[in-house]
């Protein structure tokens, strides 16, 4: 089943004459791993932003389950869609249990015993248990990016989308990562992200949207077909296995 | 009668008048710095990027320039004397003090705050957003938390130029410390002895502000 649905997604910048998304289809299908490549500026950070509704200047059709993602209340969205961003943006003033807890408390309405509760359970799942009365500014790159996982996923959020997740982190937190999405997505959590981390993306093969100049070129199921039977995106790998 | 006795007596006669000049000068100017704080979070806030209004943000702007672009005297000639004239109401000098110094600290502090907010990461607003929280709960639980907490040296150093810049309240008959002084060097004829005490104060007054200021940030901080 798909989750999102893009038809013809078009994006242009006020004073750009070039489209950051031009005319893209794509769908994030339900329990797996999509995820978009390409290299810097090649649009992936706009097409996430636009699932968010951080970007609202688009035309063509978004949907999640359906709906049109615009028209969804900001409330809707933030239980169904998590967003981890590069910086992970955790707040600052608050220690790690606060930084889960509080979102549910503001937005979801439940009480601060339950809003605790679940985000202890989260936190503790993701291996912060022992970090929850420290503040962001503690934590290594790696930890804070599970908190902001961990923020997600309190909200209920059964689709997780990460924008170039391992630009912060260490080869070995990125290891760790890779365990840490494969884990999630065999609990049932559907994950897209955007990436042109080569090595961290050849862990996670599923599906792969691969992008160039604001557009998606080529597509790549791992169920369905084999690398190579694609071009951009097995000379993208390629690079990989023999570095220059 | 030697001239360290004389004076100590000058001193003694002057010490509790000088003292209500005190009362009355950091009164007048905690006053002015809490409406100067609240009309300037609301002005700041309404003026910030993320919360700016097209209409509504021009004319606080205009506010801003104009009460950061001329003299706070003639601020408080225009409030204890031209308004009442202008409205026919009559403004006690108290009154017109304490007006003039929330005007004129209001348009700093609006600055100073729209300045902070302003410095804040934009990520946090999109992870607010994102995370379904509406604009004034951003606000008030995300952004102002943070930008405030950077802004506290900004204003309690408004504070402290508040408690020096009351001192010009005596042209109106506010009996702040400046007045008092005046007021006790004209009984006494003695000058030098009575300013340099008042000086002292004042020194002592925006001392205890940076000195809470210093405690306060680190409080903050931890």
């Amino acid at each position: 089943m798909s989750l999102i649905v893009a038809k013809k997604l078009s994006l242009y910048y006020p004073g750009s004459k070039s489209a950051a998304l031009a005319q893209v289809d794509f769908s994030i299908e339900e329990g797996r791993i999509t995820q978009f490549l390409g290299t810097s500026g090649s649009g992936k950070t706009t097409l996430l932003k636009c699932i968010t509704n951080l970007e609202t200047e688009w035309t063509g059709e978004l949907t999640y389950k359906g709906l049109a993602i615009n028209k969804m209340t900001p409330r809707e969205r933030a239980s169904h869609i998590g967003f981890v961003s590069q910086s992970f943006d955790l707040f600052p003033h608050m220690d790690v249990l606060t930084n889960c807890a509080h979102p549910q408390i503001m937005v979801q309405k439940c009480t601060k015993n339950e809003a605790r509760e679940k985000a202890e359970q989260e936190l503790a799942h993701l291996g912060l248990k022992e970090f929850l009365h420290r503040l962001p500014e503690e934590l290594s790159g790696g930890q804070k990016q599970r908190v902001s996982i961990a923020r997600a996923l309190c909200m209920n959020s059964r689709l997780l989308l990460l924008d170039e997740p391992t630009s912060a982190l260490d080869p070995h937190s990125s290891r760790m990562l890779v365990d840490l999405l494969q884990g999630l997505n065999r609990e049932g959590v559907t994950i897209a992200l955007s990436t042109h981390d080569m090595s961290f993306s050849s862990n996670l093969l599923d599906r792969v949207y691969f992008m160039k100049d604001g557009s998606i070129i080529e597509f790549f199921d791992a169920r369905k077909q084999d690398l190579k039977d694609t071009t951009a995106i097995r000379q993208f790998f390629e690079h990989l296995k023999s570095p220059a | 009668m030697s001239e360290l006795q004389e004076l100590i007596e000058t001193y003694e006669s002057a010490l509790p008048l000088l003292l209500k000049g005190c009362l009355m000068t950091i009164g007048i100017s905690a006053v002015g710095i809490f409406l100067g704080f609240i009309c300037g979070l609301v002005f700041g806030i309404l003026m910030c990027r993320r919360m700016s209004n097209k209409w509504l943000s021009p004319i606080l702007r205009f506010y801003v320039t104009i009460f950061r672009g001329t003299p706070l005297f003639v601020q408080l000639l225009i409030v204890y004397f031209a308004l009442p004239d202008v409205l026919g109401i009559e403004i006690p000098p108290v009154s017109a003090g304490i007006i003039t110094l929330g005007l004129n600290s209001t348009a700093y502090l609006a600055e100073v705050i729209r300045a902070g907010i302003n410095a804040i990461d934009r990520g946090q607003w999109d992870a607010s957003y994102i995370l379904g929280y509406s604009r004034w709960q951003t606000l008030r639980y995300i952004i102002l938390p943070q930008a405030l907490k950077a802004v506290i040296p900004a204003i309690t150093n408004e504070f402290a130029s508040l408690i020096k810049e009351s001192s010009i309240l005596m042209v109106i008959g506010v009996p702040e410390l400046t007045k008092v002084s005046k007021d006790i060097v004209a009984h006494n004829l003695k000058p030098m002895d009575i300013y340099l005490m008042a000086a002292f104060f004042y020194l002592v007054m925006t001392y205890v502000v940076a000195l809470v200021t210093k405690c306060w940030e680190g409080k903050a901080r931890s």
